[in-house]
C-alpha cells in the first residue's frame, strides 16, 4: 500500500515537473490548451456571467433611452396635434406677421403686427401661433394691424373641452376661465380647451389651453374653471393670421 | 464516490474566490486528512494543476508544491490526533509553508488578509465537507 502511495508520487511529480521542462512560451500554450478544456465550465459560467452583467448595462441604457424617447415622442405628438389642427395649410391659408409693438398700458391685450390691409388683413380675422390660439384682428391699417389677445379683458371665445365634449366661453377677467360649466358636468384638470367653431370669426379646432384648476363658485348653475393659455403671448415675437376661413355652415 | 464527485465540485467551486479566501487548500487539507492516500494524492495533483491553469505562471510549479505537501501530510497524518487544535495547527503549518513556497519559487504575493480569512474560514468549511461526506461534524480516524 505504501509502496503503491510512493510510486503514484512519483508518477504524478514526473507529471508534473515534464512542463517545466519545455521552453517557457511552450509551458504557456499547454497551459493555455489546457486550461481550455480543463476549466471549460468555470470559463464557461464565466463567460455566461460577464455575459449578464453586459447585458444588465446594456437593458439599463436602454430603459433609460426608451424612456427618453417615450418623452420626446409624447412631446412631438403634442406638437402634431398642435401642427395638423392650427396650421392645416390644406385648409387654411396663413399670413405670418411679426409683432411689432404691445400697449403699454394692456401689455398682454393688444400687440401691434406688421401686416395690413395692403396684405389682407382685416377685422375680427383669427390670430394663432404654433402653440395655439392668441386673438383676432381689432384694428387694421393700410401696413399695420392690431391683434386683441386671449390675455385682454372681456375676451371671449366659443371653446369646447376636448375631452369630455363640454362647451363653454372662454372668457378672460382676472384669470383667463372656461365659463357656464355646470356644476355637474365633468371637466377635469388638464384637459385640453379648444374652439369650438360656434362662431363668425373663430374656426373650430384651435387649441386654446388647458385647464389648470377647478373650484366650486357661489354661482349656483356654475362651477370656476380655469385655464392656462396655450400661447405664451407675453413671448411672442411673430405670428399667423387665418385670412380664408370657411364661415360655419349655420351662418351660410 | 459521490464524495469524490463532492470534492471536485466544491474545488470548482473554490477556484473563483482563491485570491481571496484558499478554500481550496482547505478542501485538499480536509481530502488528505480524511481520504484513501491514492485518491488524497490525485487530488492534489489536479488541485494544484487546476491553480496552475486558473493563473498560470509557470505550468507544473504549484502542481509540485500541492503533491509534495500532500505526501508529506499523507506520512504524518498516522502520528496526528485528529482533534481540533491539532487539526487547525497542522492546517496553519501546512498553508504557511504551502504560502512562503509559493513566495520564493514563483514570487507569489503573501497576501495577510487572504491568510486571515482562508483560517477564519477553515472550521466551517471543514465541517460542512465532513458534515455532507460523513453526516458527522469531525470524523474520528
Amino acid at each position: 500500500m505504501r509502496r503503491q502511495q510512493i510510486i503514484l508520487f512519483i508518477i504524478l511529480f514526473a507529471i508534473s515537473a515534464l512542463p517545466l521542462l519545455l521552453y517557457e512560451r511552450t509551458n504557456l500554450v499547454l497551459a493555455r490548451d489546457l486550461s481550455a478544456i480543463l476549466l471549460y465550465p468555470f470559463h464557461a459560467t464565466t463567460d455566461f456571467v460577464e455575459y449578464l452583467a453586459v447585458s444588465n448595462v446594456r437593458t439599463e441604457k436602454l430603459e433609460i433611452l426608451v424612456s427618453q424617447l417615450k418623452l420626446e415622442n409624447a412631446a412631438l405628438k403634442d406638437r402634431l396635434v398642435v401642427d395638423t389642427t392650427v396650421l392645416d395649410p390644406g385648409e387654411y391659408e396663413l399670413i405670418k406677421a411679426s409683432v411689432i409693438g404691445r400697449d403699454p398700458l394692456n401689455i398682454n391685450g393688444y400687440l401691434h403686427i406688421n401686416q395690413g390691409t395692403a396684405d389682407g388683413v382685416f377685422e375680427n380675422q383669427t390670430v394663432i401661433t404654433i402653440d395655439g390660439f392668441v386673438g383676432k384682428i381689432k384694428h387694421t391699417g393700410l401696413f399695420t394691424s392690431i391683434v386683441e389677445t386671449i390675455e385682454n379683458r372681456g375676451f371671449t371665445v366659443s371653446a369646447i373641452d376636448t375631452k369630455t365634449g363640454i362647451h363653454g366661453i372662454i372668457k378672460k377677467h382676472d384669470n383667463l376661465m372656461f365659463r357656464y360649466v355646470r356644476h355637474s358636468d365633468e371637466v377635469n384638470v388638464g384637459d385640453s380647451i379648444q374652439t369650438s367653431g360656434m362662431s363668425e370669426i373663430f374656426p373650430k379646432g384651435i387649441l386654446i389651453g388647458t385647464i389648470h384648476a377647478i373650484s366650486e363658485s357661489e354661482d349656483m348653475f356654475f362651477k370656476n374653471v380655469y385655464v392656462t393659455p396655450a400661447a405664451q403671448i407675453n413671448r411672442l415675437a411673430s405670428v399667423y393670421i387665418i385670412q380664408n376661413m370657411r364661415i360655419p355652415a349655420a351662418v351660410d | 464516490m459521490l464524495r469524490y464527485l463532492f470534492y471536485i465540485l466544491a474545488l470548482y467551486l473554490s477556484l473563483p474566490f482563491s485570491a481571496t479566501v484558499d478554500i481550496a487548500t482547505i478542501v485538499v487539507f480536509c481530502v488528505i486528512v480524511k481520504e484513501d492516500a491514492r485518491f488524497a494524492l490525485i487530488f492534489a495533483f489536479v488541485t494544484g494543476l487546476l491553480i496552475d491553469l486558473y493563473s498560470p505562471v509557470r505550468l507544473g510549479v504549484i502542481t509540485i508544491i500541492y503533491i509534495t505537501l500532500a505526501e508529506v501530510l499523507l506520512y504524518l497524518r498516522k502520528f496526528l490526533v485528529l482533534n481540533p487544535i491539532t487539526t487547525i495547527a497542522t492546517f496553519t503549518v501546512l498553508y504557511l509553508i504551502k504560502t512562503a513556497v509559493l513566495n520564493v519559487v514563483i514570487s507569489a504575493p503573501i497576501d495577510p488578509g487572504t491568510m486571515i480569512f482562508t483560517l477564519l474560514a477553515f472550521f466551517p468549511v471543514f465541517f460542512f465537507l465532513n458534515q455532507v461526506s460523513y453526516g458527522t461534524w469531525m470524523k474520528k480516524q
